[in-house]
């Protein structure tokens, strides 16, 4: 299977890489320097990712939005995830999209609003609350264990050498 | 808000020049709506709350179960918030998707943020949008495609990596020497005249247009390299010397 996000992985022009995340310049961008920053492992929706990766993915998107501004002279960003094919993603693998944005670049990303009743908004309060009692806790990244070592490394005895460097010292006249 | 006289908003900007950091802070805190809803002042129906954050139903929403998952702390914008709070709310935005993936059953989830008033940031209070999507909603969140020469996507890289590379520490500040934004816009003027034009036109208007965008560097190029001849320079040119 071809994704096209893993296809862009392997650009040699990566804006970024570290061990899980890669940031490279959309090839169809909506304005230009259009950041995709996606993880590197195929998740394909973002509650396959675990959290503390999530969390770095994000952070590093916004640092790439600061750079959007100083870099390029952008005059804000959107940042944007589509989470789901009803969301609008369309490539099966999770990615956050850094758009820039200047002034009558043509974009529009507001929504109308859509009226609800006092009673719908309550219901849809007490639904969500219920459901987000249980956030939290989330998933921290497993530290590599630091080496034991059974045996110490045995001393070196320095004894010798000193002296050697030493006889050496006074030999100088 | 009753309408201010010129000397009174001199005064203000008097006043607010004056102010140290902590003081400004404060005052924005006490004008913001946000803050005062993260407080309790202001009554909205909080979904989620912890030392660090605070979601609430976004009372104008794109869909029913549009949250606002907002920092306690009053940030204006994204870049001021602390790499720690930002993870942490990335993680409680996560979260929440999953609730309104698994409570209202929807089809998938946007999280969106806008930086910026000319991305459409209203508060000035940082605020990340987590919206609920379903199949023919009417939400607007696509975002557009547009052609790119391989050129232009050269020089934009140099730019963002120079950049990218002094944020992340890979390398030290350094002073650009050619400071042309007129290469950028052009560029842009590109994107947004193939916007404009329709398809059937593409061949006739491709020309003029390449030319215009060569034109800039060339000139610029010139400038730079008069002493070392070659005023012939393309921006293909400049994407080959930056491999």
């Amino acid at each position: 299977m071809n994704c096209a996000i893993c296809e862009l992985k392997k650009s040699k022009e990566l804006l970024y890489e570290d061990k899980d995340v890669f940031a490279v310049l959309s090839p169809e961008p909506a304005t230009f320097g259009h950041i995709i920053v996606a993880p590197k492992k195929h998740y394909q929706i973002i509650e396959q990712i675990p959290d503390y990766e999530f969390g770095n993915l994000f952070n590093i998107a916004n640092k790439l939005s600061t750079a959007v501004f100083e870099g390029i002279g952008a005059q804000g960003t959107n940042i944007i995830i589509q989470n789901g094919v009803e969301a609008g993603q369309e490539i099966p693998h999770v990615a956050i999209h850094i758009i820039p944005r200047r002034e009558n670049d043509g974009l529009n990303f507001e929504w109308a609003p859509k009226q609800l009743t006092e009673e719908q908004m309550s219901t849809v309060e007490l639904q969500l609350k219920e459901g987000a009692k249980d956030i939290g806790g989330f998933q921290k990244e497993e530290k590599a264990e630091p080496i034991k070592l059974d045996k110490k490394p045995e001393k070196l005895k320095l004894s010798d050498q000193e002296n050697y460097l030493i006889k050496q010292l006074r030999r100088i006249p | 808000m009753p309408e201010m006289t010129p000397e009174q908003v001199k005064a203000l900007q008097e006043k607010l020049s004056q102010m140290s950091p902590e003081e400004l802070k404060a005052f924005q805190k006490k004008n913001c709506i946000f803050c005062q809803i993260v407080d309790g002042k202001v009554s909205s129906k909080k979904i989620y709350e912890d030392d660090v954050c605070v979601a609430v139903l976004d009372i104008n929403p794109a869909n029913p179960g549009h949250m606002l998952l907002m920092p306690k702390e009053h940030y204006a914008i994204m870049p001021l918030i602390p790499e720690d709070e930002l993870k942490h709310m990335s993680m409680v935005a996560k979260a929440l998707s999953h609730v309104l993936l698994k409570v209202l059953k929807v089809g998938g989830t946007n999280i969106f943020i806008a930086n910026g008033a000319l991305a459409g940031q209203r508060a000035q209070h940082f605020m990340l949008h987590v919206i609920p999507r379903k199949e023919g909603d009417g939400v607007k969140l696509e975002i557009p495609k547009k052609k790119i020469t391989k050129s232009q996507m050269a020089e934009i890289r140099k730019r963002l990596k120079a950049r990218i590379d002094v944020i992340f520490g890979k390398k030290k500040e350094e002073v650009l020497i050619e400071q042309e934004p007129e290469v950028i816009k052009s560029v842009g003027e590109v994107i947004e005249k193939e916007k404009e034009k329709e398809e059937p036109e593409e061949e006739a208007v491709e020309k003029p247009k390449k030319k215009k965008a060569k034109k800039k560097p060339k000139a610029k190029k010139a400038k730079k390299k008069a002493k070392k001849k070659e005023p012939e320079v393309t921006l293909d040119d400049i994407a080959e010397l930056m491999k």
